[in-house]
């Protein structure tokens, strides 16, 4: 019998393993083990047998959710009497970019099979690969006996950097780029996922393990290290704790493996000064923001990224959270992941209201809906059964964008989102209630993609300045570089308007593609925020991202 | 494959998983009854398949029905109904693999959910490959509406099907 140790902090285990060709295809059990569970998790693989894993005494390093005496492994396993109670539960959280969710289960006479979809982000872009796992039950314990991909790859990828140890990463690093870590091992050794699932309030864990298929040295584990921190890895925007639920998760910057190159950023921790040349106010990805600055703080909403739905940077903090952790239940129920997008924020009385995008499970469409909060920061609550905005026979609606007018009457600007389906796209705008939660007229028309000579015209703001109705619209690929911001000139708040500028903002030295420009404060502020790709990488296919800047909006005029 | 079909077989099976998505989550709901007919229908889908009677899978597949299989290989791709499927059996033989052979080793079904997992073994140049692969069916009504495949070493699928 070999014994290894698993304490992730304890490189002489990892060394071991990776030193030894035989024992090679084995690191990601222990490995995946000891970052989603506990140092003091004890691990055992029999040869020839089933991996087990036996009760823990307490697992602080997952957070609130799983207290302190909750066991994992056997214990847990009588999750599986109730499987479907899986289903559409929480997401299981890898690190911060990376998670899985059970999308499905089938109940067999002896085995059970769940769907399970993998979720993440590869330069910032959001990618899943589907994920089955055949669940067996010997011995009285459920084991995995088959494991089979979508994008295996993609998972390996998104993956790999719980394989890594922080002190391994320098011999990690020197192995073969290919498949380093394989989840199906050539010699049918083990190769384990441990899908630890926060199941409803997060009081159950449950384990998914790969069992050992091959001859050669079982592998004994035995630790009795204190609890490590978790390290994990960040890729695409650093968030500091986007995760608090998941407790004592801190972040660190790894070097570059495969597709999930990174390059760590940090967000701001001073005041937001604009000038007539953009600075840069968000090096991750931050698409579609918006910028609300009050008495409280300055605050940077953005499209979903990091796996959260709505991240909101508070400037003076430098934190970066969720502040939409919930979508309404008419879109959780679509699987609106990766679809919640370019958020608007108002200040009315003393809540915040925002209004933001999201998938229509019914219609399969973006529509548009409207969440409130005390707090800039929230958790802004949905409590909406269907979408506020949906206009189905223009394709649905997308990127709201609030507008106050002088007499302090709220407007709602937005996008039919007619590209989806081979329709044409349109700038409307609509009155909004005092509380600026319910749409109090019907819509009109500002300006349509033909005005602008574009295929697609979206992500509207509009200003008064000077006693003239501005509005900032995009036009291009929103994918590239040849997205742009383009600027017109409205006689009133419902139009008409004339383009004077289709160009006013694109590229520059910092930056290429700029669009999804909003005005601070829902046309209030000085500043125009808005995203751009980095300049060596254009796209996501590149690698690239699209950073948060903000602009003088006297530039703009 | 080039990236835009990759990302075509993503969007199309994004779009399936989103219109599945209702049924999925009730597949425990439907009486035995439902189980059973769908698990025949699979079935005789699978019968026609190891016999080579791919004339007879047209009143099993909806002829929309997307079949998805993964991979950067010569098979991998997005099909669509029975032509779909035999358009895809026809290029196994021209993929350099020899002595290809798949046991079905468990089949799981729900009401309109059926995982089957098979053990594919072949020989890609005068080497033995094994590995696994599951295929999740979405069958309504007697028919097959959508096939997705997930392969249990997609690198090994891959080398496989990639051949000569």
């Amino acid at each position: 019998v070999t014994v290894l140790d698993i304490n992730v902090l304890d490189t002489g285990g990892l060394d071991k393993m990776l030193d030894s060709p035989a024992v090679l295809d084995t690191r990601l059990t222990p490995t995946v083990m000891g970052r989603l569970l506990d140092a003091s998790q004890t691990l055992r693989e029999v040869a020839d047998a089933s991996v087990e894993l036996t009760p823990v005494d307490s697992v602080p390093a997952l957070g609130a959710g799983v207290t302190p005496g909750s066991t994992i492994g056997h214990a847990s396993c009588a999750l599986l009497d109730d499987p479907l109670a899986l289903v559409g539960g929480d997401r299981a959280v890898f690190n911060d970019s990376t998670a899985a969710i059970v999308t499905n289960v089938l109940q067999g006479s002896s085995s059970l099979v769940a769907f399970i979809e993998v979720q993440g982000y590869v330069h910032g872009a959001p990618r899943h690969s589907d994920v089955v796992a055949r669940i067996a039950l010997v011995d009285g314990h459920h084991h995995v006996t088959s494991l089979c991909f979508t994008d295996e790859r993609l998972v390996d990828a998104l993956l790999a950097p719980l394989r890594t140890g922080p002190r391994a990463l320098e011999t990690l690093d020197d192995l073969p780029r290919r498949s380093p870590y394989r989840w199906r091992p050539t010699n049918r050794r083990v190769a384990a996922i441990a899908v630890v699932f926060s199941v409803a309030a997060g009081a159950g864990v449950l384990a998914l393990v790969r069992p050992w298929h091959g001859s050669g040295a079982p592998v004994t584990t035995a630790s009795t290290a204190p609890p490590p921190t978790v390290t994990a890895r960040v890729d695409g925007a650093l968030s500091v704790t986007p995760y608090a639920s998941f407790g004592a998760v801190t972040t660190t910057s790894v070097a570059a493996t495969d597709e999930t190159a990174d390059t760590t950023t940090q967000p701001p921790s001073a005041p937001i000064t604009a000038g007539v040349t953009p600075t840069l106010v968000y090096s991750g990805e931050g698409a579609d923001p918006f910028l609300l600055s009050d008495a409280t703080g300055t605050y940077v909403y953005a499209t979903n990224s990091d796996l959260m739905n709505i991240p909101v940077l508070d400037v003076s903090t430098g934190t970066r959270i969720d502040a939409l952790p919930q979508l309404p239940e008419w879109s959780r129920r679509g699987n609106a992941y990766g679809k919640v997008w370019a958020p608007t924020v108002a200040k009315v009385d003393d809540s915040y209201v925002m209004w933001y995008t999201t998938k229509d499970a019914a219609s399969n469409r973006q529509c548009i809906s409207v969440a409130r909060s005390a707090k800039p920061t929230g958790p802004f609550v949905d409590t909406s059964s269907a979408p506020a905005i949906c206009p189905m026979g223009d394709g649905g609606a997308i990127d709201p964008s609030v507008f106050t007018d002088v007499d302090g009457s709220l407007h709602l600007l937005y996008k039919t989102d007619g590209n989806c389906c081979g329709l044409a796209t349109h700038i409307e705008t609509v009155t909004l209630s005092s509380d600026g939660t319910r749409v109090m007229s019907s819509p009109m028309t500002l300006l349509t993609g033909r005005d602008a000579g574009a295929k697609v015209i979206e992500a509207p703001s509009m200003s008064v300045r000077d006693g003239r109705y501005h509005l900032l619209y995009s036009t291009g690929d929103w994918k590239n570089a040849s997205y742009q911001t383009g600027h017109a000139i409205c006689t009133s708040l419902t139009g008409p308007c004339t383009i004077d500028n289709k160009r006013v903002l694109d590229s520059w030295t910092g930056g290429v593609g700029a669009g999804g420009a909003a005005y601070s404060n829902g046309a209030t502020g000085s500043m125009v925020v808005f995203h751009a790709w980095e300049n060596d990488r254009p796209s996501y296919r590149s690698g690239g991202r699209r950073q948060t800047w903000v602009i003088s909006a006297d530039a703009l005029t | 494959m080039n990236i835009d079909l990759i990302n075509k077989i993503r969007k199309v099976a994004a779009e399936l998983s989103d219109l599945a998505g209702e049924a999925e989550r009730t597949p425990m709901a439907s009486s035995d009854d439902a189980v059973v007919r769908t698990e025949q229908t699979v079935t005789r889908f699978l019968d026609h398949l190891d016999r080579g009677e791919l004339d007879q899978i047209d009143a099993l597949v909806h002829p929309a029905a997307p079949y998805v299989i993964p991979g950067r290989s010569r098979i991998s791709g997005l099909y669509e109904g029975p032509d779909g499927v035999r358009a895809a059996s026809s290029i196994i033989p021209r993929s350099g693999v020899s002595d290809l052979t798949s046991k079905m080793i468990d089949l799981v079904a729900g009401a309109e959910q059926v995982a089957t997992f098979h053990e594919l073994r072949g020989v890609v140049d005068g080497r033995p490959v094994q590995f696994d692969i599951a295929l999740r069916f979405t069958v309504r009504d007697g028919m097959i509406h959508a096939i997705t495949e997930y392969s249990g070493d997609q690198y090994a699928s891959d080398d496989l099907f990639s051949h000569p």
